[in-house]
């Protein structure tokens, strides 16, 4: 839900009072960045979409509605399709929405000393399919509300909701066979 | 990255509220979740990029919010042949130049101009074919939102632009969604006929401040401080003016833009919400919906204000108020807890060649006046360009069925949905041939299009709590047709049936 004083200043900037767009930027320009960056891997083009978010977000803010969902689903939407849009201008032929699809299939800009982490990342998260990464992401890594992640993939929130928990029992289940594997094979040695 | 317990709490709380059955293995769970928590990875936010980019952000704000000035004036200060007076002492000019350089002098320039009437007109200069480059966004300040790209399963789709999707009900459960539609553009007009193969293309002209007497003053600007020379070629990105004494104003032009801003001096300017503290004072002092001027006072103060400042009114239509605050007024259920707005607009849609000019939205588009409810007086107005053109003609589409498939999934700036979802068919009649206003942004500069366009009047809808866009637009730059021919697909929305989106959508701007 957003605080009340989030939502005046947006009412404010829907009147027409532009200079309060500096408090929602504030308020949303770290938190835009990660989400970005975690889709980027890579500084200065999580930079740069993130200038792009809030331009474009200051620019068109006169078309969101309050009445039709969150500033913040709005926002992430917004960046959400430009790093979509940066994809497909880099790879045209890729699963743009999907991120850790992309390895192996080009020259992927990457920060260096990120990459041997997000090798890891990747081998972790290539458990889930790609609507559960983004789900599990979007929960735990950008601390979205489950209100927030539905209004930003276009599902309902239960349908949010079922995938988290698919992914989580999941892996859980892939937790237990491992052990139990290892068990086994430590009996048949 | 850390995960408190409060956090993890939450979340396993969710999934319980899913599979309660998973509470039993609760300890696995906050073992996974923590593994993916350690996973997140770095993404450090760097400060001095914090605040560049707000300091950029706040220089668009300035441009867009704070004009005023009327165009003609400007041009007669860059061309230095009349001078003129405007009311107050201008008494600060603000230079940004473009190496990121801001010199800044209170008080060093005062002038007193003679006002002199004014007399800008509309000028056209033809240049060869498709002069501009390329039409098809690269990095646009809005052209690429809501726009799809890529991909696509090859299933039917329909659009989900032009105004609006829905996603919560007014006032309702925080946690329901309403409906979420696609739209269908079903057309009703008589059959289309396109003639023409090519489309003349505008772009709107900045100011030359290089060639005009305004370029000798800048010169002095170094004022013995700072070798301006030294510098190489500068440009002049920004300028601004402010005026002096109560209900002052900021004038903001950019030479390069073509435009001028004007906007309340907020430091000369009651502001009611100074002193507040808490939530309470503010809760006191906010406007109630009586307070609302009607909207013939409102449109009054904005023309009086438009003359006063010589504005030229001859490029536009006649005034509306945009009211569109008053639609969600209308729903929202509590009314004592809506914010109602402390300035309402009167927009002035620019006309050309007799046609109104729309924006990628499909809504008229043009200067707006902004007029204080509190004081009762105007306190800027956005938007006031220059309507000196050029022109480049540019391969048409001709194929009219291609016009009407982009129409009937809502335009070029529509978006698209899986037949899957739920679909609400709008009925779209006749076009018209209007321009539409498209920014593109290239190097950091900003330029403005004025493309050919069919405008689709939306004359059918069966909810209007659910829509409400006014006109559908495509453009008939055949390029521009082109690149809609790969539609995006949005992800289902699932309402009823299990989720299968591919990934984060390409939701429009429009929310």
């Amino acid at each position: 839900m957003e605080k009340i004083e989030e939502k005046k200043i947006i009412e404010n900037c829907l009147a027409g009072n532009l200079e309060e767009f500096g408090k929602l930027y504030d308020l949303y320009a770290e938190r835009i960045y990660r989400f970005i960056y975690f889709k980027t891997h890579h500084r200065e083009t999580a930079q740069d979409l993130a200038s792009q978010t809030f331009f474009k977000a200051l620019e068109n803010i006169r078309n969101f509605d309050p009445a039709k969902g969150l500033f913040s689903s709005w926002l992430y939407r917004i960046a959400a399709n430009s790093v979509i849009d940066h994809w497909r201008k880099q790879k045209k032929n890729l699963n743009i929405d999907d991120i850790w699809d992309l390895r192996g299939k080009g020259s992927i800009a990457q920060d260096a000393e990120n990459k041997d982490h997000l090798e890891r990342v990747r081998q972790y998260l290539e458990k889930f399919s790609p609507e559960q990464r983004q789900v599990v992401i979007m929960r735990v890594w950008d601390e979205l509300s489950y209100r927030e992640i539905a209004e930003i993939l276009g599902k309902s929130e239960a349908s949010c909701k079922m995938m988290f928990s698919r992914a989580l029992s999941r892996l859980r289940k892939e937790e237990i066979l491992a052990i139990l594997i290892l068990l086994f094979s430590f009996k048949i040695i | 990255m850390k995960i408190n317990e409060q956090q993890m709490q939450i979340i396993l709380e969710d999934l319980y509220s899913v599979e309660p059955g998973l509470r039993k293995h609760e300890e696995e769970l906050k073992k996974i979740l923590f593994e993916i928590v350690q996973l997140r990875p770095e993404a450090n936010f760097d400060e001095n990029y914090r605040l560049q980019l707000r300091r950029q952000l706040m220089v668009r704000v300035s441009e867009m919010q704070r004009r005023r000035a009327s165009k003609p004036v400007w041009e007669n200060i860059f061309t230095g042949r009349t001078p003129w007076i405007m009311a107050g002492a201008l008494a600060a000019v603000i230079l940004i130049i473009s190496g990121g350089f801001l010199v800044q002098k209170k008080g060093l320039v005062s002038l007193n101009l003679k006002q002199e009437p004014l007399a800008q007109k509309f000028e056209k200069i033809s240049l060869g074919d498709n002069a501009f480059g390329s039409l098809v966004v690269g990095q646009s300040a809005q052209g690429t939102l809501g726009r799809g790209g890529g991909g696509g399963n090859g299933s039917e789709a329909y659009g989900l632009g032009g105004g609006g999707s829905a996603s919560v009900p007014v006032a309702g459960d925080a946690k329901m969604i309403a409906p979420f539609y696609g739209y269908k553009y079903v057309y009703k007009g008589d059959p289309l006929e396109l003639k023409d193969d090519s489309v003349e293309v505008l772009r709107r002209m900045g100011f030359d401040v290089a060639a005009s007497g305004l370029g000798k003053l800048l010169s002095t600007f170094g004022m013995g401080m700072v070798n301006l020379a030294s510098f190489g070629s500068l440009n002049v990105q920004t300028i601004n003016f402010v005026s002096e004494g109560s209900f002052g104003y900021m004038i903001s032009a950019n030479p390069q833009e073509g435009s001028v801003y004007i906007s309340q001096n907020y430091l000369t300017w009651p502001q009611p919400f100074a002193d507040c503290r808490d939530s309470a004072c503010y809760e006191q002092k906010r406007l109630r919906i009586s307070d609302v001027l009607p909207d013939e006072e409102v449109l009054k103060i904005a023309d009086e204000f438009v003359k006063a400042h010589g504005l030229n009114l001859s490029f536009y239509g006649p005034p509306e108020i945009m009211n569109e605050w008053r639609l969600n007024y209308e729903k929202t259920e509590d009314k004592s807890q809506f914010y109602i707005p402390e300035v309402v607009t009167a927009l002035y849609p620019l006309m050309l060649n007799g046609k109104y000019v729309y924006d990628e939205g499909g809504n008229k588009t043009g200067m707006s006046v902004s007029v204080n409810l509190r004081e009762k007086r105007a306190d800027g107005i956005g938007n006031i360009t220059s309507q000196k053109y050029e022109a480049s003609n540019y391969a048409a589409e001709t194929d009219v069925s291609r016009i009407l498939k982009l129409a009937e999934h809502g335009g070029y700036w529509g978006l698209y949905y899986p037949e899957s979802a739920n679909i609400m068919e709008i009925e779209i009649g006749a076009p018209t041939v209007g321009h539409v206003l498209m920014s593109r942004s290239k190097d950091g500069k900003n330029s403005f299009l004025l493309v050919p366009s069919l405008i689709f009047p939306v004359i059918g809808q069966p909810n209007p709590n659910y829509y409400t866009a006014q006109n559908i637009v495509v453009p008939l730059a055949k390029e521009l047709i082109e690149e809609r021919r790969d539609f995006w697909i949005m992800p289902s929305p699932a309402v009823d049936a299990p989720a299968a989106a591919e990934g984060i959508s390409t939701a429009e701007i429009k929310n």
